[in-house]
């Protein structure tokens, strides 16, 4: 008895720990106190590390990735990828070790006009697939510190607000590319 | 009552005599052969990507297609370039003959000669990218009705907002058609071809 109000009064302080932390995954954590708790064995540190670690967060599923090779004189580029998050997410930025800074636009392009719009952030709805592609939403890579060339890999952080940041490589194609060939 | 009509009649006397200000002067310019007031071309003097200077009678004899952009544009230009090489490789070799694909930047104070040169070469060995100074590159925006302007970006450089279109002038440099952005290669060829080309 004194063991069951224990474990409430302790699963009361883990749900106020994890509403105060930033990733607010509760679920995954709440199994592993439970196992703790029982063996008596509970850990501020092991439950900080879990509530802690965005591996334990849906991740977004990225696919078709990929950059344009950059043209001549040119410091700057293009990337493109499709997101897909099963319980809804939104990307809030992005980084990448191979260019200074990382925008994400959009070229809205309506009755003939090509305008480029900052998006701050790019929400994700639950179990919806969002393709940035050429013509529309897009990463634009500023100060490239090299030029990208066709069979380059591209290193990006992808950072989201519930699953947190997840590195994806991103492979170069030529110029005439137009999208990943399945 | 009549007090409103005089107000109505003096009203649309200058509206009438703005819309002729706005017009005249266009007219007054070199205007290209046509009979309406509104025209979409007309004569330009550019530079290309090896320092030589290049007007519209350079291509008498040929249909222009003619885009509008800028180098450091990420996303509209490089797909839009793309769409018209490979558009151009759709076509039989007299028919590509008869095409003088165009990029006229909107953007002369980054693109030099040089770099617009460069730029087009890696679309296509058949592009011809066109700078010249502020006032050259105005007129030829004026005269095909293109709209540009800076828009600055975050970190403070900036981009260009611009008209996104394709022109097709024909072979006496008169406005044959326009092409939208986003068209499929496919398709843009299918369209050069029913224009003539």
């Amino acid at each position: 008895m004194v063991g069951l109000r224990k474990f409430f009064f302790l699963e009361k302080e883990a749900k106020t720990f994890a509403r105060l932390s930033r990733t607010s995954r509760r679920q995954p954590c709440k199994s592993f106190l439970v196992l703790f708790l029982k063996k008596e064995v509970l850990s501020v540190l092991v439950l900080g590390l879990c509530l802690a670690s965005p591996a334990l967060a849906a991740p977004v599923v990225v696919t078709s990735a990929w950059a344009r090779a950059t043209l001549p004189h040119q410091d700057e580029g293009a990337a493109y990828l499709t997101l897909q998050s099963k319980s809804g997410d939104t990307l809030s930025d992005v980084s990448s070790p191979e260019a200074g800074m990382v925008m994400l636009h959009e070229t809205a392009q309506k009755g003939g006009m090509s305008n480029m719009v900052d998006v701050d952030h790019l929400y994700l709805p639950a179990g919806q697939s969002v393709a940035l592609a050429p013509g529309g939403t897009h990463l634009m890579l500023m100060d490239l510190k090299h030029p990208l060339q066709a069979g380059d890999t591209l290193h990006l952080a992808l950072h989201f607000e519930k699953a947190g940041t997840q590195n994806v490589t991103v492979k170069v194609l030529g110029v005439h590319a137009t999208g990943p060939v399945p | 009552m009549r007090a409103n009509l005089v107000g109505a009649l003096a009203g649309l006397i200058v509206l009438t005599g703005l819309g002729a200000a706005a017009v005249l002067p266009r007219l007054a310019g070199p205007a290209p052969a046509a009979t309406g007031a509104v025209t979409i071309g007309g004569p330009f003097a550019l530079v290309d990507g090896h320092g030589k200077t290049v007007t519209d009678k350079d291509f008498r004899g040929r249909y222009m297609l003619i885009y509008f952009g800028y180098t450091h544009c990420p996303d509209a230009c490089p797909a839009t370039l793309n769409d018209i090489s490979l558009a151009l490789d759709k076509l039989t070799p007299a028919e590509r003959a008869r095409v003088a694909p165009l990029f006229i930047t909107v953007d002369p104070e980054r693109d030099t000669p040089a770099m617009i040169g460069d730029y087009v070469a890696a679309f296509s060995k058949d592009l011809v990218g066109l700078t010249g100074d502020q006032a050259a590159i105005n007129a030829a925006e004026a005269e095909y009705h293109v709209y540009a302007e800076r828009h600055l970006l975050k970190h403070g450089d900036y981009a260009m907002d611009h008209s996104s279109i394709m022109y097709v002038m024909g072979p006496d440099g008169g406005f044959v058609g326009i092409i939208n952005d986003g068209t499929k290669p496919v398709e843009i060829a299918q369209r050069l071809k029913a224009f003539g080309v």
